[in-house]
């Protein structure tokens, strides 16, 4: 499999009063095309500042990432709304939908950012409620789903504008487990039959089980790769997943 | 994004009714003060607007229909025989002093048609009519100058420049800008109340004969009395008005009130939007990581001020055309053209265009990387 992201020597720090507080610190490491790859760390190691940088919405101090072979470092910052566009799926933390607007009309917006055909967006954004089991709730209004139904929309939005990676920044940390569990499983099914890649910064070790690979961050240092062949350090009753219950049992366990 | 544009503007419908109510006080204003300002400069003008003339001949001088000097009515000979003049008649604006019940006295204007063709008569009567006014001694006087001229009743006689003058017809809201009374009266008798000097008159009304060029008549005319100046009456009537607004400075004065009008929508138009955009700051955030660049947001905040211009200029527009139909006056007509609602219209769209340049500025600003940091 080809690389679709290499990061190299990245070096991030922000200005705290009159030092500079370092977060990132010569982070090396590469994803392959249509990996799932989980970015752990605790609070504060610089796991979110560095899916900041591959979002193209942070800039690094030193070091390069080149993202489907563009060098996305030397963006300048419209070039990186368009990348961010066209190439970058994003699954938020809060979900950060639009509250005005109906599921269907949520998942349409990376569409008609795009300038896509009306009729075309809406058989697209369709498709993904009915693979996210949201097509009866295509006209609710988000505000009216309930926190998993609303992460699930939020997935569906990130994959909708058929971006080649999709980042999702603590995805499951609103969610309970089974629910945080269910909507991982569904970022990673569809971006596994859509041939996505996925980058997840989580420090949720219940979903580690679904990573291909799992980095670790702490402090800033890339400190551990684990993949396939290697499983991280945690332990089993952590990596155990949850029993599969339906959509609808675990949102009704939701409150 | 127009979905998103307007769900957002009507999810917060506070917002969206200040921002329309600001743009119809705005539309409003601004029609009125425009329909105010043209009512008082028709105003100026109404004696050569209502009359039947195709060509205005006056002193060189003259800036004003109102303001009138005296010119040789002999002249009308020398333009009759001009090939396309139909017929020239005599007409008289004079000044006079009505000399009321109790010593008080008021100035009017007296006004002398032609008897035998009506040219420069009234054309609105409450009372009587020009065959009344053909009478000797007969004068008019107008519904909205009872007051000033102490209730007049028909039949009953006044004092004009000392000369007794008898009152057979009342007019209907025939008024001139500086609200002076108009009297009317047949062109002899206007000579005798306003002791003009024998053989001179205000103007000559000219007919020009069917399908004659005025534009060349005019120069024919114009030759033929080189010290006279030849007027169609629509120059004649701008002339008219342009003096009122030159000496009044009355522009300058509906202008700034029209100004304050347009600052208020726009003010209002931009605090709506820009209060709308702060309660929406981690909406337009995500939109920016999503990929939305300043073309997308600009879109965005166009539309939704655009639909407030739209949903404000509906309700102002219905304001105003009540106000056309419930406002009778005529000391302060307002005249709203068509035209004068489309600019209306398409001035708070554009105020509303310029207002939406705040919100659009502070969502510019907004860092998407804040989506991300939880």
């Amino acid at each position: 499999m080809d690389d679709v992201v290499t990061v190299s020597h990245l070096c991030k720090s922000y200005a705290v009063g009159a030092t500079r507080s370092t977060v990132l610190r010569d982070v090396s490491f590469s994803v392959r095309r249509g990996e799932c790859l989980f970015l752990v760390g605790h609070s504060g190691s610089g796991k979110t500042t560095l899916l900041s940088i591959l979002g193209c919405v942070l800039s690094a101090d030193s070091g390069d990432v080149e993202m489907l072979g563009e060098r996305v470092t030397e963006f300048s910052p419209a070039e990186q709304a368009s990348f961010r566009r066209h190439r970058i799926g994003f699954v938020f933390q809060r979900y950060h939908l639009f509250e005005a607007l109906n599921a269907l009309e949520n998942v349409k917006v990376p569409l008609d950012l795009l300038g896509t055909e009306p009729a075309k967006a809406r058989r697209r954004a369709l498709e993904l409620l009915k693979r996210v089991d949201l097509a009866d709730k295509a006209r609710r209004r988000v505000t009216q789903l309930s926190m998993g139904q609303r992460q699930r929309v939020a997935i569906a939005r990130a994959l909708a504008a058929n971006p080649d990676i999709v980042l999702a920044d603590e995805p499951t940390a609103s969610l309970d487990k089974t629910a945080g569990w269910n909507a991982l499983e569904t970022l990673k099914t569809l971006c596994r039959e859509e041939a996505k890649t996925a980058i997840v910064v989580t420090h949720d070790d219940r979903i580690l089980p679904l990573a291909d690979r799992v980095l670790t961050l702490a402090d800033g240092r890339l400190m551990e790769s684990h993949g396939e062949d290697e499983p991280p350090a945690i332990s089993p009753v952590k990596l155990k997943s949850p029993r599969r219950k339906s959509i609808a049992d675990s949102e009704a366990g939701e409150s | 994004m127009l979905a998103f544009a307007l769900k957002t503007l009507f999810c917060d419908r506070s917002k969206a009714l200040a921002g329309s109510l600001g743009v119809a006080f705005s539309l409003i204003l601004m029609s009125m003060q425009g329909g105010l300002y043209l009512g008082l400069m028709k105003k100026a003008s109404v004696l050569i607007d209502y009359c039947q003339a195709d060509l205005w001949v006056g002193q060189r001088f003259v800036d004003n229909v109102d303001l009138a000097r005296g010119i040789p009515e002999i002249w009308l000979n020398r333009l009759r025989g001009v090939p396309g003049v139909a017929d020239v008649r005599p007409y008289l604006v004079g000044k006079g002093t009505a000399t009321l019940d109790g010593g008080r006295m008021e100035d009017v204007w007296i006004i002398g048609a032609d008897a035998e063709t009506g040219a420069g008569a009234p054309w609105r009567f409450a009372q009587g009519s020009m065959a009344d006014l053909r009478r000797p001694y007969g004068i008019s006087f107008d519904t909205v100058d009872r007051d000033k001229l102490g209730e007049p009743k028909l039949g009953e006689w006044m004092e004009v420049n000392g000369v007794r003058a008898r009152v057979v017809a009342q007019t209907d809201g025939i008024t001139g800008f500086i609200t002076m009374p108009y009297l009317f009266t047949n062109y002899r008798e206007a000579q005798r109340l306003t002791r003009s000097p024998e053989g001179e008159c205000s103007y000559l009304l000219v007919r020009a004969e069917p399908n004659c060029d005025l534009d060349t008549l005019r120069n024919l005319l114009q030759r033929r009395v080189p010290h006279a100046a030849v007027f169609k009456p629509e120059e004649f009537a701008a002339r008219s008005q342009e003096y009122w607004m030159k000496r009044t400075g009355i522009g300058i004065s509906f202008g700034a009130s029209t100004l304050l009008g347009l600052l208020v929508g726009l003010t209002v138009v931009a605090q709506s939007l820009y209060a709308l955009a702060l309660d929406h700051l981690e909406e337009y955030a995500a939109l920016k990581a999503i990929g939305a660049d300043d073309g997308h947001v600009i879109r965005i905040i166009a539309a939704q001020s655009l639909t407030i211009a739209g949903c404000g200029s509906c309700l102002g527009l219905l304001c105003v055309s009540a106000i056309r139909i419930l406002w009778h006056n005529p000391l302060a007509p307002v005249e709203i053209p068509l035209w004068l609602m489309a600019a209306a219209v398409a001035t708070v769209f554009a105020i509303c265009l310029l207002a939406s340049l705040l919100p659009f500025w502070r969502i510019r600003r907004i860092d998407p990387a804040t989506v991300l940091t939880g």
